[in-house]
């Protein structure tokens, strides 16, 4: 699964962009911020308040709980600050 | 229409030409054209930090530059829609959004918003919508990068989010 990241969650995670394997269980965004928040202290950070992490699957704003396939490409962001 | 995001400076009166020219073999049809230009500022805002950390002394710093980070293919996406929803809501002959990205001098041009119809109304309105949407819905993020080495992630204002939902209700 391709993992986007902007503004200061790429500062702090060290990364714009990364390509992981999930299996089939991990179908929800819920379940991929869990999975991430267990690959180290910068990911435990970024998504610690859940409030400011925003996503996009697609290039499309979704909710947390919004399923999710292997094939999607997911972004997190903090809120959009806007031009 | 056309939605542009520009990695370097861009001059505004060009692209203005440029996009007013577009339409010139046509011109009897126009009346109005309308256009917004923001210039990153000297000057910072008095806005809570935009990545969870305290509160930080809010006084005003003096900056160097600004940081727009960008999620590109998805920013295009958000421009085109807006603009699109512009044309909708007025009779409007062509509308273009051109938006910077990347590290932003203090005094170059941010973005630039036109529109062009027969009526002036319309072309006031149409930039008008589409500034105010720009100011908030794009994925583009604002760091504050201050002439003493500090930065500064932003967040969005309450005065930005009323005048976009200020549109909604208009609309209803």
């Amino acid at each position: 699964m391709k993992i986007l990241y902007f503004a200061w969650f790429a500062e702090k995670i060290g990364k714009r962009e990364e390509e992981i394997e999930v299996d089939s269980s991990v179908d929800t965004i819920d379940k991929l911020i869990y999975l991430l928040r267990k690959q180290g202290k910068a990911y435990e950070e970024t998504f610690a308040e859940l409030s400011l992490v925003k996503v996009a699957i697609n290039k499309k704003i979704v909710e947390h709980e919004n399923p999710l396939t292997p094939q999607d490409e997911v972004a997190f962001f903090p809120p959009i600050t806007g031009g | 229409m056309t939605a542009l995001l520009h990695k370097s400076n861009f001059c505004p009166y060009e692209a203005l030409r440029s996009f007013a020219n577009r339409h010139s073999a046509n011109n009897s049809q126009h009346g109005a054209l309308a256009s917004f230009c923001g210039i990153a500022r000297s000057n910072s805002e008095s806005r809570q930090p935009g990545d969870g950390s305290e509160k930080q002394n809010n006084e005003p710093v003096s900056l160097v530059s600004l940081h727009l980070d960008c999620y590109p293919a998805m920013a295009i996406l958000c421009m085109q829609e807006i603009i699109a929803e512009a044309h909708k809501r007025w009779a409007l002959i062509d509308a273009t959004i051109q938006h910077r990205v990347g590290e932003i001098p203090v005094g170059e041009t941010i973005v630039l918003v036109a529109s062009l119809s027969k009526k002036r109304n319309n072309a006031f309105d149409a930039c008008r919508y589409m500034t105010d949407m720009v100011k908030v819905r794009p994925p583009f993020w604002k760091c504050e990068m201050a002439d003493s080495g500090q930065k500064k992630w932003l967040t969005t204002t309450e005065q930005d989010l009323q005048r976009a939902a200020d549109w909604h209700e208009k609309s209803e």
